[in-house]
């Protein structure tokens, strides 16, 4: 049961129907001029909820293996690294600046590919490269650091 | 007389200096993205949208559809030399496209594609110019009734013609709407689902969601496959044999009838036009064996299809103020970003804007032409970039886009999150299309069915009080239904995957 991904797909479906519609209870289903700002999302989260459950049957007598659907062995891992690359990217920029998180993330990601004294060279070529273009030429708000980049 | 006198004004801004400029960088851009697997017309459009910020309205969008049209030119080429499709209106290209290559034609099917595209480009800009004032016109009777049935039977089209569960495409549709709802309420002034988070207050953006559920997943499920483009052959001779002008021309004839129709839908796209169209060649033809060994007419009609349909496509976008397809609802997104309001009355209020965006795509055909029809072996090189040195590029420029609209961190977490739910959700066969619609749309949707129900107190009966808008209510219902009863017995003529055109 737990291997089953179309079964957490669909209980997934069915949280976020009963959230939304617990919440909508906060709100006014009727207002002085007719409809009010609780009745729409009330009632389409109850259609979610309706459907989630035929989707929740259908998950059970037709089973989607987890296994079958996760990439192998060499696919995850590189989905992993992105993942992993973009929360350690999240957590240095507010302190290092676009420059440096970039070149963290891309070096991250490049170093599986390429020696590692290329990555370095790729990863901190390509942030100032980019930060070049992005800042100075078309003057796109970035996040950087005290220094201004 | 009075559409030329415009066409001519729109001529004139859309060939200053620098909106030549733009429109060159859009259809470039678009060219690449459409060459390069794994980054599709939607996350082109949307990295690009915090770019023309600083641009006026009509550069922008001058820009971003040229992306959007350019994309279509750019899949055509890996589609014929090396059998992978760029994005995914050029899906059914590779079929015969790549069988010509095999046979040493690859030149010809890529220079019968150019043209195709060229006159179905040109014919649906021609169809825009024409039809789309009077649309306007008709449609600014349109009531809140009316405009909600139109919607309503959009999305309806989309699900039903996507070919998926149509319970998968209505929980996506309907979640996508739930999301809209989240922040500020301009009816009642409430902030609704904030969970008491000042960020959420004022809603998630589209283009963080956008980029997420379209560039970041496709990124995702690029990386397990293996992609391995094959060195593309030597492009010789563009033209076909002198014997083969007339059928090719009659394909190019019917695929540009069936692409500008199918654009006019809201809710079919350019998928859905070249599988249609292609599939239409197969069954006029004297020998439909000759299809899959490199029939010059497989190649000519879905291509010539898919660009007619992208340039009708903005015949809804411009009259109704609804997009037909992901990328469209980007461009939505763009409008209301340099404050215009796509619709009916954006041919009154802002003539000056949809005149040069419809002389912009003119020019803009004409610069792919060219591009496409000498330089094409050029392009086809761009595709051998190994994927492992671009997605990490993809990747960054994607979080540059998500971060500068607001100049937030918070926006760049909102676009992994929907990374992921858009990598899950292809896994598991949900469309991501009618999420992001009902999405962009959400607020559009939510203000008409409000105000249908307070004129008629509250009954549903006034989706069928104007002949329009039964006609179009009974459309949608006609759709779910038959997708009910064709989804039980499980036989699905149209099956087409999952696009983001």
């Amino acid at each position: 049961m737990h291997k089953n991904a179309a079964l957490w797909g669909a209980l997934f479906v069915l949280g976020i129907g009963l959230f939304f519609l617990i919440y909508s209870l906060e709100y006014p289903l009727r207002s002085n001029i007719g409809p009010g700002p609780g009745m729409i999302p009330f009632a389409v989260s109850f259609i979610v909820i309706v459907l989630s459950l035929i989707l929740l049957y259908q998950a059970i007598r037709r089973p989607l293996y987890i296994r079958d659907v996760l990439p192998k062995s060499e696919g995850a891992k590189k989905i992993a690294m992105v993942l992993v690359s973009a929360v350690v990217y999240l957590v240095v920029v507010p302190y290092t600046g676009f420059v440096i998180a970039s070149a963290i993330l891309l070096f991250i990601l490049y170093v599986r590919h390429y020696r590692w004294y290329v990555s370095v060279g790729l990863a901190v070529g390509v942030s100032l490269l980019s930060f070049w273009v992005f800042d100075i030429l078309l003057k796109i708000p970035l996040p950087v650091n005290g220094l201004g980049w | 007389m009075d559409t030329i006198q415009l066409l001519l004004q729109g001529i004139e801004n859309a060939t200053t200096w620098s909106n030549l400029l733009y429109c060159l960088i859009g259809v470039t851009v678009g060219m690449l993205v459409g060459v390069m697997p794994g980054i599709g017309p939607v996350t082109g459009t949307a990295v690009l949208i915090p770019l023309t910020f600083g641009m006026d309205p009509v550069s922008a969008i001058i820009m971003l559809a040229g992306i959007y049209y350019g994309a279509m030119y750019g899949g055509t080429i890996t589609s014929v030399l090396i059998n992978i499709p760029g994005e995914s209106a050029s899906v059914i290209t590779c079929i015969d496209g790549y069988q010509m290559t095999l046979q040493g034609r690859g030149g010809t099917a890529l220079g019968v594609s150019a043209i195709g595209s060229f006159i179905g480009g040109v014919v649906a800009i021609a169809g825009l110019a024409t039809l789309a004032p009077a649309l306007a016109k008709f449609a600014l009777r349109f009531g809140p009734a009316e405009y909600f049935s139109i919607m309503a039977m959009g999305l309806m089209m989309l699900m039903g013609l996507m070919g998926k569960s149509i319970v998968r495409g209505l929980i996506a549709a309907l979640i996508g709407l739930l999301l809209s709802f989240i922040g500020m309420d301009f009816v009642s002034g409430e902030s609704r689902f904030t969970l008491g988070s000042l960020e959420l207050q004022r809603g998630i953006d589209f283009v963080p969601m956008a980029l997420g559920l379209f560039g970041i997943s496709e990124i995702l499920l690029s990386l397990e496959e293996k992609i391995n483009a094959a060195k593309p052959s030597q492009v010789k001779r563009l033209l076909p044999e002198r014997h083969e002008w007339k059928p090719t021309m009659k394909a190019i004839g019917r695929g540009t009838g069936i692409g500008f129709l199918m654009g006019l839908i809201p809710g079919a796209n350019a998928v859905i036009a070249s599988l249609i169209s292609y599939s239409v060649e197969k069954k006029v033809a004297k020998d439909p064996s000759r299809f899959g060994k490199g029939a010059i007419e497989g190649v000519a009609a879905p291509e010539t299809a898919n660009n007619a349909c992208s340039g009708s496509a903005m015949i809804p976008l411009f009259t109704l103020g609804i997009p037909s397809s992901p990328t469209m609802a980007v461009l939505f997104g763009a409008f209301i970003m340099h404050g215009l309001t796509p619709g009916p009355t954006l041919f009154q209020r802002n003539p000056d804007f949809v005149w040069a965006i419809v002389a912009s795509m003119l020019i803009g055909n004409i610069l792919l032409l060219i591009m496409n029809l000498p330089m094409a072996k050029l392009w086809a090189k761009i595709a051998m970039i190994p994927y492992h040195l671009l997605y990490p590029l993809i990747l960054m420029i994607s979080i540059v886009g998500a971060y500068s609209l607001n100049n937030s961190l918070w926006d760049v977490g909102v676009m992994f999150v929907f990374g992921i739910v858009g990598y899950a959700m292809k896994k598991l066969d949900f469309p991501l299309a009618a999420m992001i619609l009902t999405f962009v749309l959400g607020r559009q949707i939510e203000s008409s069915l409000l105000q249908s129900l307070t004129l008629s107190d509250g009954s549903l009966a006034i989706f069928f009080s104007s002949p329009l808008s039964a006609l179009f209510m009974t459309i949608a219902i006609l759709i779910l239904v038959f997708s009910v009863v064709n989804g039980f017995r499980n036989k699905r003529k149209l099956a087409v995957s999952e696009s983001e055109i």
